[in-house]
Formats: C-alpha cells, sequence, structure tokens
C-alpha cells in the first residue's frame, strides 16, 4: 500500500521508553503505529501486517539492528528502514547505510529529527512505489502492445504470402519467365518477415508467462515423436534423409510441452534448413541418470568455432555466406536457448567448419 | 480428386487457397463464416474441410467444430476430416485445447497460415489417404 498521509510505522527497539515514545510522536503526527520489543517479535509482526517505515534499533538482546536490516532486506526490500543508534559512532551508521539502511537518528533524539527523518523515509517509500509501479505498467503495456501489434500484422501478412503461393506454385499455369524472379523476391522478404514477427511473439510470450506454471508430466518418448512428425515432412520436401535413434526405455520430463517443442522444432527445423543437398539429419535421444539428452546433427557447412559463442545471442546472424543465403531472424536459437534454460536445461554446440553441426539439448530428469 | 470446403472469413485467403486446389484438381467450395459453413456441409456433404480457427464470427472454428462433431444434426458429417489453420500462431498450441468433443475424429490435421501449395497438397493427402 502507498503511504497517505497516514503511514504504518514499526518500531523495533527493547527499550521500553524508547517504544513508548515513539509511539505518542508518530500517533500523534498521524501515523499508525506497531511495537515490537526484540528484532525476532519485530520479523514476525512483519510478516501479518508489512509497515512503510521501520525504526529499529541497533543495539538490542538476540537480532540487532543490523540482523534485522539484513533480514528486512531480502523480505521486504521496498520498506524503509531507519537505524535509531544509541551511542552514534560515525563508523556503525555508514555500515548501517552501506548495507541498506536508508537513514539514522542517535538517541536521545529531539522530536524534530525523528519527525524530518520519518518523513525523508516515506516520501522515499513513495517514490520507490510509484517507481514499482510505472515500471509494471510499462512492461505490461509493452507485452500487450507487442501481442497487439504482431496479431493486427499476422494474418493480413498470411494473406498476402497466400495470394503469393498462387503465382509460385503456378497454379493458373506457368509464370512469365521475366517476372519469376520478382515473385520470388517478394516471396523471399515476406518470408522472413512473417518469421520475425512469429519469433518476436514467442518472444515476448516467454516474458509474459511462467514456463513453470504450464509445466506438466510428459513421457520423453512422445516428446521426440511429437518433434520426429513435425520435422518429418519438411525434412522430405527439402529432399533429406531423417534418422532418429529413440533410446528403448522411457521416462517421465516435467516440462512446458509447448515451448519446448517449439524450441526443439526450431533446432530440427535449422538442421534441414542449413544441411547440405540430400543430406542426413539425426534425431538422437538418450536418457542417462539425472537427465535425457536429445542430440540434432546435421552435415551443413558448421558453425565456425569464432561464431559459436554468439550464435544464441538475440539477432545474430552466421557471417558465413552459406548460411547468410538462408532466411533467418537471428531470434529462434535464442529462444530455443531461453525456454531450454527455463526448464533448469541448457543447449551445447558441437561443430567444426565442413562436418555439420549437432546441438545437444539436456534437460533435468 | 476430392469435393473440399473452405470456411475461411477472410476473402483473400479463400481466393488464393481455391486457386491451388483447383490447381491440383480438387472441386472447392468455399464460405466465409461458421455458419454458412456448416450449412454448406449438409449441401455439399464436403470429403474435407478447411476451416480457419480465428474467424470474426459467431461460429468461429472451435463451434464450427464442436457443431460438427458433436451435435446430432450433424451425425451423418462428423467423420469429415478437417484441416484447421490460424495465422496467429499461440492458436497452434491451444489446438490441445479443443474440446473433447470435438476431438471425436481422429487424424484431423493442423497448418499455421501462411503455407506453401506443397505443405497444403501434402496435409490433405494425407487426411483423404487416413
Amino acid at each position: 500500500m502507498a503511504p497517505g498521509p497516514q503511514a504504518h510505522i514499526l518500531c523495533i527497539d527493547d527499550d521500553e521508553i524508547a517504544r513508548e515514545s515513539a509511539q505518542v510522536l508518530l500517533s500523534r503526527w498521524g501515523h499508525r503505529v506497531s511495537l515490537a520489543s526484540s528484532g525476532q517479535a519485530g520479523l514476525e509482526l512483519m510478516q501479518q501486517d508489512p509497515p512503510d517505515l521501520v525504526l529499529v534499533d541497533l543495539q538490542m538482546p538476540g537480532l540487532n539492528g543490523l540482523q534485522v536490516l539484513e533480514r528486512v532486506s531480502l523480505s521486504h526490500p521496498d520498506v524503509i528502514l531507519i537505524m535509531v543508534t544509541g551511542h552514534a559512532t560515525l563508523r556503525r551508521a555508514v555500515e548501517a547505510m552501506k548495507q541498506g539502511a536508508y537513514d539514522f537518528i542517535s538517541k536521545p533524539f529531539p522530536p524534530d529529527e525523528l519527525r524530518l527523518a520519518v518523513e525523508r523515509g516515506l516520501e522515499r517509500r513513495r517514490l520507490i512505489l510509484e517507481t514499482k509501479a510505472l515500471r509494471e505498467e510499462k512492461a505490461r503495456m509493452e507485452a500487450n502492445f507487442m501481442t497487439l501489434v504482431s496479431h493486427q500484422m499476422c494474418s493480413p501478412l498470411a494473406a498476402v504470402r497466400q495470394l503469393l503461393e498462387v503465382p509460385v506454385s503456378q497454379a493458373r499455369g506457368p509464370l512469365p519467365p521475366a517476372y519469376q524472379d520478382f515473385i520470388v523476391r517478394a516471396v523471399t522478404r515476406l518470408d522472413l518477415l512473417i518469421q520475425s514477427i512469429n519469433a518476436w511473439l514467442a518472444m515476448s510470450r516467454l516474458d509474459e508467462e511462467g514456463i513453470d506454471e504450464r509445466k506438466i508430466d510428459a513421457p520423453f518418448s512422445q516428446i521426440i515423436k511429437d518433434l520426429v512428425r513435425r520435422v518429418e515432412d519438411e525434412a522430405r520436401l527439402a529432399g533429406q534423409g531423417l534418422e532418429v535413434q529413440a533410446p528403448s526405455e522411457d521416462c517421465v520430463l516435467e516440462v512446458d510441452l509447448e515451448s519446448l517443442r517449439e524450441a526443439l522444432y526450431n533446432l530440427a527445423s535449422n538442421a534441414v534448413k542449413y544441411n547440405q543437398p540430400r543430406g542426413r539429419v539425426l534425431i538422437k535421444g538418450r536418457i542417462l541418470e539425472h537427465q535425457v539428452e536429445i542430440a540434432i546433427g546435421d552435415q551443413g557447412p558448421g558453425i565456425p568455432e569464432k561464431e559459436q559463442a554468439y550464435i544464441f545471442n538475440e539477432f545474430y546472424r552466421s557471417k558465413s555466406r552459406e548460411i547468410k543465403s538462408k532466411p533467418g531472424s537471428g531470434l529462434g536459437l535464442s529462444i530455443a536457448r531461453r525456454v531450454i534454460r527455463a526448464h533448469g536445461g541448457d543447449i551445447i554446440v558441437n561443430s567444426a567448419p565442413g562436418q555439420g553441426a549437432t546441438f545437444t539439448v539436456v534437460l533435468p530428469r | 480428386m476430392a469435393k473440399i470446403l473452405i470456411i475461411d472469413d477472410d476473402d483473400d485467403f479463400r481466393a488464393a487457397t481455391s486457386a491451388i486446389l483447383e490447381a491440383a484438381g480438387h472441386t472447392v467450395f468455399s464460405a466465409s463464416d461458421g455458419k454458412l459453413g456448416l450449412e454448406m456441409v449438409k449441401a455439399q456433404d464436403p470429403d474435407l474441410i478447411i476451416l480457419d480457427i480465428m474467424m470474426d464470427s459467431i461460429y468461429e472454428g472451435f463451434s464450427v467444430i464442436t457443431t460438427l462433431r458433436a451435435t446430432p444434426e450433424y451425425m451423418d458429417f462428423r467423420d469429415i476430416p478437417v484441416l484447421m489453420c490460424s495465422a496467429v500462431k499461440q492458436i497452434t498450441g491451444e489446438r490441445f485445447n479443443i474440446p473433447a468433443e470435438a476431438r471425436i475424429a481422429k487424424g484431423d490435421e493442423y497448418l499455421d497460415k501462411p503455407f506453401s501449395s506443397q505443405e497444403l497438397l501434402g496435409k490433405i493427402n494425407k487426411l483423404l489417404a487416413g
């Protein structure tokens, strides 16, 4: 809750008189006050009824002020903490401030000094909450904007591409050769644009939704089967052989099927796309003690060693001519890795120039 | 050659898909919304239906397929294979959430729009053979 004119202030002090005087003063200034006589009691109170600001005594038996500060900055990072010191020494004050206390005042303090420190602290708290709300609003708007814009673009772009498919497939008779090149170029550019938008959409979805929340149990064999089913037509059309080595046993994985499917399909589709003509794509699943592996290999030009560190970066496109000639958004691999890492796994690439590339996905079981 | 019904609210999409299917020798009918589409199912008894999932009509794709598969009125037509498609990629995932009663027919297929003529004809041959 944003602190209005009335804020909730928690005073943690082992000294009864200090607590009472704080209560009298703070209530008089219109705040709601909670009191705790030890660090532990204060932290428990915070869990039940989080305050806007905490006044905490530095020297107390049990948890001292610095220990309270340490725990508060972990559990309630937005709550302002003011350290109250009995024997103000500069060193201890600096230490408290370094650890995230907003301010410190030394006992005994005149009421005005307390008032000033509390008011400044509450002002700071207001700013923190406002910034947080704005940041959340901005993230929400960006996500909505992405989705909205992409959806508005998806249908018309798909329609344009579908219309172009009529001349491309020469459904109404042969295309005059003088026009052929232009149609092919238009289609290539359009395909790239559509691919980019789909990749952006996938990326914004990953940010929007937690993969964890959508995890379900799925048999490893099914994941491989789905992948093969999805990529086999594509391989056949590209004149590529598809070899599948599935493990004889099976095991159950906890995964978000939808995003994992997309990530694996992306790797397999790349293998088809970047393979040598009439090459072979190998999909190999393995079950190990604590993890499973899916290796997807091609016999294409391979990825130069110095590029291997960058290929998972967003919008990175290979410098090699063979790869650059194929359309790509530069997002596929980066999305795939984000998905796999969100599953607690990773992707490893093995490649040497001229000897193809193998991407191995490792997932915990 | 087959009798194919396209149900899609996008005129351009219907035109393009019809041209490709006709070039492959199929007979094509089309409907611009789900309600018309369901009427044409009865009138034409197609061998296959190409159905857009996201349509701006009360009868969008999911209601069409649910009606087709689960109402007594369409008892005679419920085994017609359906190729579902959508330009919005997220739908790909949602196809797994199609109401259970709508999934009576086995072997329905799905395609993301846009698709190449090979992809389209490949899926159609698969559905017609199954």
